[in-house]
């Protein structure tokens, strides 16, 4: 129980003055060199198609840095939307986007993606050209996530209605069937060195040689989720004194419901598509979020999705500016960095937490 | 005026015995229903069901005449306000922020609350004495203010029929009366109150009528004087009813160990 009621402004201004810094900075900044103010802009500006691009290979330095700081900037904040939609609908702050099924189905369409163009795939559907798996993998990734979550909606509520134990205790049975759907595959896999080291390398997630569609894929996934942002904030907020307490005061249940679990799976999906499993971020952001602006969700929604921009920049700032060319993959950065910062918040929050 | 009406309203939870069975009730007006009746009773799924939060297995409930299940949500929230005994989970808000909840159906999405929004906030809070505790946390309140805000909420919703669920249990003496004495002002002013309470005695002072339920069925109904007899509650409640009255002629009844004290006196006498 709190004393007081947190204000969203001071943690929106800091955001906001954060973000572009952020940005610029990861634009600059690299394992290939940095690039001064100017020259970041002038590459910028030309990528759009105008003005003069840089010289030589700094443009395309400049053109990879760009697309991973708008894949980055996408995917923590799809990330962070997501947890914060779940956690709100399930009403439990360790909910998170897995529980949907969204990263089970996105790893089992990648690592199917990844078996047609290793092994015997590529000359069966005929795209031996690698380029295709920039294209494929995420495709498959998204439409995995969107099956899973489908899947589990329909044996959740079959009728129509949907109680959210249920729904949980299904996401668990249908993740543990997609855990052994993976071990399978993984173990058929383990003598083709190639198809392995894909499949495991897509685990861990990776921020790296993003492209133009890669951004583009997060993105939009994002903006069509925070379409529902508006139109499920207040109702959230209404939600946490219970379902027949919400009701009772005009709050149509069934279309919360399906737009927070239609939204949260669309951006998670597309988080996952495009850079691979990254865990924590989802379940870390709207916590802190929480803990800094307060419970109501029509700050809490869109101060996660900058915050994740912001969370997953800094990580990723960080792991290049510490480690250089030797960079962790986000995936693994984020468990070792993510973990004991959430015990830590466990335990200096016990109180907090305790009455969530 | 709104009339909401239950006929033959019968209820069964998955596995559970009957928690309705064949139910008639009809509220509008003036109204001040006071439903009682033993745990178990019925009580609860009744408000539940009137309030169209439980779907009954035979039975409809209709709000002037239309099937209440017909009914959008938002317009539903406009007629009929429910106070539940207590939430899941306290909201993270002020109390003005939490009564502005009752609202809802009311506000539009995209233009927020008006002026219009925050004197009904205003109005309801001072209704239920409570006007202090506007930018309050609701963390900071104790169990008996809280019980007053959720009242507050539901005026605020300025619905023609509120189903309150036993609005005293976690209030002192002088605001049992004051929240009885605001549900029958809601009366005088054209509100309906149906409300579920074990207080027979607060009951006997403000109800115009009482339903007496027993494993989901009517055992009786009418004035308080009517029904608070000890023919009429003994079968339902036992025999350790003691039953008076007040200065006004109103009955009382309290729980009373009788047989236990003439015990006590035997062994007093031996």
């Amino acid at each position: 129980m709190t004393g007081a009621v947190r204000s969203p402004k001071a943690l929106s201004l800091a955001l906001m003055v954060g973000l572009p810094l952020l940005f610029v900075l990861s634009l600059r900044v690299g394992a290939s060199g940095q690039l001064d103010l100017g020259s970041a802009l002038q590459g910028c500006l030309a990528t759009l198609g105008s003005g003069e691009p840089l010289a030589g290979v700094q443009q395309t330095i400049l053109e990879l840095r760009l697309w991973r700081t708008l894949t980055t900037a996408g995917v923590g904040a799809a990330l962070a939307l997501s947890g914060a939609l779940v956690q709100g609908l399930f009403r439990n702050g360790l909910a998170a986007p897995s529980v949907l099924g969204v990263t089970g189905g996105a790893s089992l369409g990648a690592t199917v993606a990844i078996l047609i163009l290793g092994g015997a795939g590529p000359a069966l559907v005929g795209v031996a050209d690698t380029g295709m798996a920039t294209v494929i993998v995420p495709l498959f990734g998204f439409v995995g996530a969107v099956l899973a979550v489908a899947l589990i909606a329909a044996l959740a509520a079959p009728g129509g209605r949907m109680s959210v134990p249920t729904l949980l205790l299904t996401g668990i049975a249908v993740n543990t069937c997609i855990a052994g759907l993976l071990s399978l595959i993984s173990s058929l896999m383990l003598s083709d060195w190639e198809v392995s080291r894909a499949i495991l390398s897509w685990t861990f997630g990776t921020l790296d040689d993003r492209t133009a569609y890669h951004a583009l894929t997060v993105w939009s996934g994002l903006a069509l989720a925070a379409v529902a942002v508006p139109f499920v904030s207040w109702e959230l907020d209404l939600l946490q004194g219970g379902e027949d307490d919400a009701a009772s005061l005009g709050v149509n249940i069934r279309r919360v419901r399906v737009l927070c679990i239609a939204a949260a799976a669309l951006s998670a999906a597309a988080a996952v598509a495009v850079a691979g499993q990254i865990a924590f971020v989802g379940l870390v952001v709207p916590h802190l979020v929480r803990l800094l602006a307060g419970r109501g969700h029509r700050a809490l929604l869109p101060l996660s999705m900058a915050g994740g921009m912001v969370f997953l920049l800094t990580l990723e700032l960080a792991n290049h500016w510490l480690l250089g060319g030797s960079a962790l993959q986000p995936g693994v950065a984020m468990s070792l960095v993510g973990g004991p910062f959430f015990v830590g918040l466990l335990l200096l929050n016990r109180r907090e937490i305790d009455s969530w | 005026m709104v009339k909401l009406s239950g006929a033959g309203l019968s209820f069964r939870y998955a596995d559970g015995p009957l928690a309705l069975n064949g139910v008639d009730l009809e509220l509008s007006g003036e109204d001040v229903v006071v439903v009682c009746g033993p745990n178990g009773s019925g009580k609860s799924t009744l408000l539940n069901v009137l309030a169209g939060l439980l779907t009954p297995d035979q039975g409809s409930v209709a709000l002037d005449g239309r099937d209440l299940a017909a009914i959008d949500l938002g317009e539903r929230a406009r007629l009929v306000a429910r106070v539940p005994q207590q939430l899941r989970t306290l909201p993270d808000v002020t109390v003005g922020n939490f009564v502005m909840a009752g609202r809802y159906a009311r506000i539009d999405r995209w233009s927020g609350p008006q002026v219009r929004d925050h004197r009904a906030v205003e109005l309801s809070l001072a209704a239920a004495d409570a006007a202090d505790w506007i930018d309050r946390p609701m963390g900071a309140l104790s169990g008996g203010q809280r019980q007053r805000v959720l009242i507050a909420r539901a005026l605020a919703q300025e619905a023609s029929v509120l189903l309150i669920d036993e609005p005293t249990n976690a209030l002192d003496p002088e605001h049992q009366l004051k929240v009885f004495d605001m549900i029958a002002g809601l009366g005088r002013n054209g509100r309906a109150a149906l409300v579920v309470t074990h207080d027979l005695n607060l009951a006997s002072q403000f109800a115009t009528s009482i339903v007496l339920l027993n494993g989901g069925q009517v055992v009786a109904r009418g004035r308080p004087g009517d029904v608070l007899r000890p023919e009429i509650l003994q079968p339902v409640y036992g025999d350790h009813l003691h039953f008076g009255s007040l200065p006004d002629g109103r009955p009382f009844v309290l729980p009373w160990l009788s047989a236990g004290a003439a015990e006590a006196d035997e062994r007093l006498t031996r």
